[in-house]
């Protein structure tokens, strides 16, 4: 792969794809079993647990991968002049990556423990 | 200079012939004026409801703190869907979320070739239009009367 | 019969219009291009591009009704009436229905759209199975009449960087022809964020080839060729 692939977005793109596919379907079938209302108790073992707390943060990062590949090609399409689309894309890189680090923190962090 | 070079040469010399011959010539861009086929109409949903979903993300952390947090803070996250003022907002990103989904699944198949081809293609397209915006009224329809 | 024709005169100084035209049609009147003819002779200012007349050589494209065509093998009978013509979506226009082809045309160059083997020539052809010939079925066709182009999204927002499906129908057809030694180095220079993958697969451009091929097909092929070259 070069060091402007496309390739490599698209395939990342793909791939969180199907990663947040299977979140979406393990997501719904707890739904559906628990009533379309899954009670908190269990909600909140499955986040305290390191296991349910990894899968929850992989979930998030690959949402972050995927909105990233997909608003940058809505940059790259629309934005043409080069000083602000690089800002534009620094500022979504940026917000992305709070997004996940904060959600890294509330799962480790004390705040509901 | 070999072969592939003279071939990029013609091209530099054709750009600049273009460049030094073009005053302001105007483009047919009239969207309105275009007839899109179903497949693009999907793709433009894709886009927008990928905009509208990503919207939403920074609401995420905040949300998983407060599900988390407490019993009251769960349940009160749930119950602030039941508003009728709600309806409309949860029409909207249930439909967005089922379309981008729909749509998005649609894309994975067709990357690996399973209806490329132009019939199957627009045969899909219609069954995700429809079927995200049925599903989406059917959902909210189930959970605000079930 | 009516129509609804874009009108632009780069000498006027004025915006571009739409002119209405009525013609009588008679039966020898088959397709869209003779009405046009015959609209010459009632104005001769109108302007297009036309040649073979029998839709090989690609010079009548333009948006019929909303959707890109030849003009030459539009039948009339197919038409709604008012006839709505313009140029080609997203080209400069030079004059009422003709467009700058210069930069669709050197997206064609940018490819290598030539066969590049250096091995020593042999005696007679350089051999090929018929499986292997028929890989370039669905390619080989293309009579770059820019339809395609003209009605992708993806190149109306970036023409001077994203090569257009033309333009990778023909990059793949070197790509699968087994007598080319360069795959690699066509791949590799295809892999980039805006000359290959700004294709979305709205499939627009599949839609309206009017020789009914599909270059969002090659575009998919050309993206698991990478997939595999590189994983």
């Amino acid at each position: 792969m070069r060091q402007w692939s496309g390739q490599r977005a698209w395939l990342l793109q793909r791939i969180s794809a199907l990663v947040l596919l299977a979140a979406v379907l393990a997501g719904g079938c707890w739904l559906l079993l628990a009533g379309a209302r899954p009670g908190w108790p269990s909600w909140r073992a499955f986040a305290a647990h390191p296991a349910g707390a990894s899968v929850l943060l992989l979930v998030v990062g690959a949402l972050a991968v995927h909105a990233w590949v997909g608003v940058r090609d809505v940059l790259l399409d629309y934005v043409h002049r080069p000083g602000l689309r690089l800002s534009l894309l620094a500022l979504l890189g940026m917000g992305l990556a709070f997004v996940w680090v904060r959600t890294l923190l509330v799962l480790a962090g004390p705040m509901w423990r | 200079m070999d072969a592939r070079a003279r071939w990029r040469s013609t091209d530099d010399r054709a750009a600049a012939l273009h460049r030094a011959g073009t005053a302001a010539r105007p483009r047919f861009l009239n969207l309105a004026a275009i007839r899109f086929p179903v497949g693009a109409i999907v793709s433009i949903g894709h886009r927008l409801s990928g905009l509208a979903l990503a919207a939403l993300l920074p609401f995420v952390p905040a949300a998983l703190a407060a599900s988390l947090h407490s019993e009251q803070a769960y349940e009160a996250l749930w119950s602030a869907w039941n508003s009728p003022w709600a309806m409309p907002a949860e029409f909207i990103a249930v439909w967005a979320f089922l379309h981008h989904v729909l749509a998005g699944m649609r894309h994975l198949l067709m990357d690996i070739g399973i209806g490329a081809r132009l019939p199957q293609a627009r045969a899909s397209a219609f069954g995700v239009l429809a079927a995200a915006f049925l599903l989406a009224l059917g959902l909210v329809a189930l959970r605000r009367l079930g | 019969m009516k129509f609804q024709i874009y009108r632009f005169d780069p000498d006027a100084g004025l915006r571009p219009r739409m002119q209405h035209y009525e013609l009588e049609t008679s039966p020898a009147d088959r397709m869209l291009l003779d009405a046009l003819m015959r609209l010459k002779q009632q104005d001769p200012t109108l302007s297009f591009r036309r040649s073979c007349r029998e839709g090989v050589c690609g010079s009548d494209a333009m948006n019929i009704n909303g959707r890109n065509g030849l003009a030459c093998i539009q039948p009339l009978h197919d038409l709604k009436e008012l006839v709505v013509l313009r140029p080609l979506p997203g080209f400069p226009v030079i004059r009422d229905l003709i467009v700058d082809m210069t930069q669709f045309f050197a997206h064609y160059r940018e490819v290598q759209p030539y066969l590049i083997n250096d091995a020593p020539p042999p005696e007679r052809e350089r051999l090929q199975s018929p499986q292997e010939r028929d890989t370039l079925n669905g390619l080989y066709e293309c009579i770059l009449c820019a339809c395609c182009s003209g009605f992708c999204p993806s190149y109306w927002w970036n023409p001077d960087k994203f090569i257009g499906p033309a333009g990778l129908l023909q990059a793949y057809r070197f790509i699968a022809d087994s007598r080319d030694t360069a795959t690699a180095e066509r791949l590799d220079y295809l892999d980039d964020v805006y000359r290959l993958y700004r294709c979305r697969t709205i499939m627009n451009c599949t839609e309206v080839c009017p020789k009914g091929l599909s270059p969002s097909r090659a575009i998919e092929k050309i993206r698991l060729s990478l997939t595999r070259h590189s994983v």
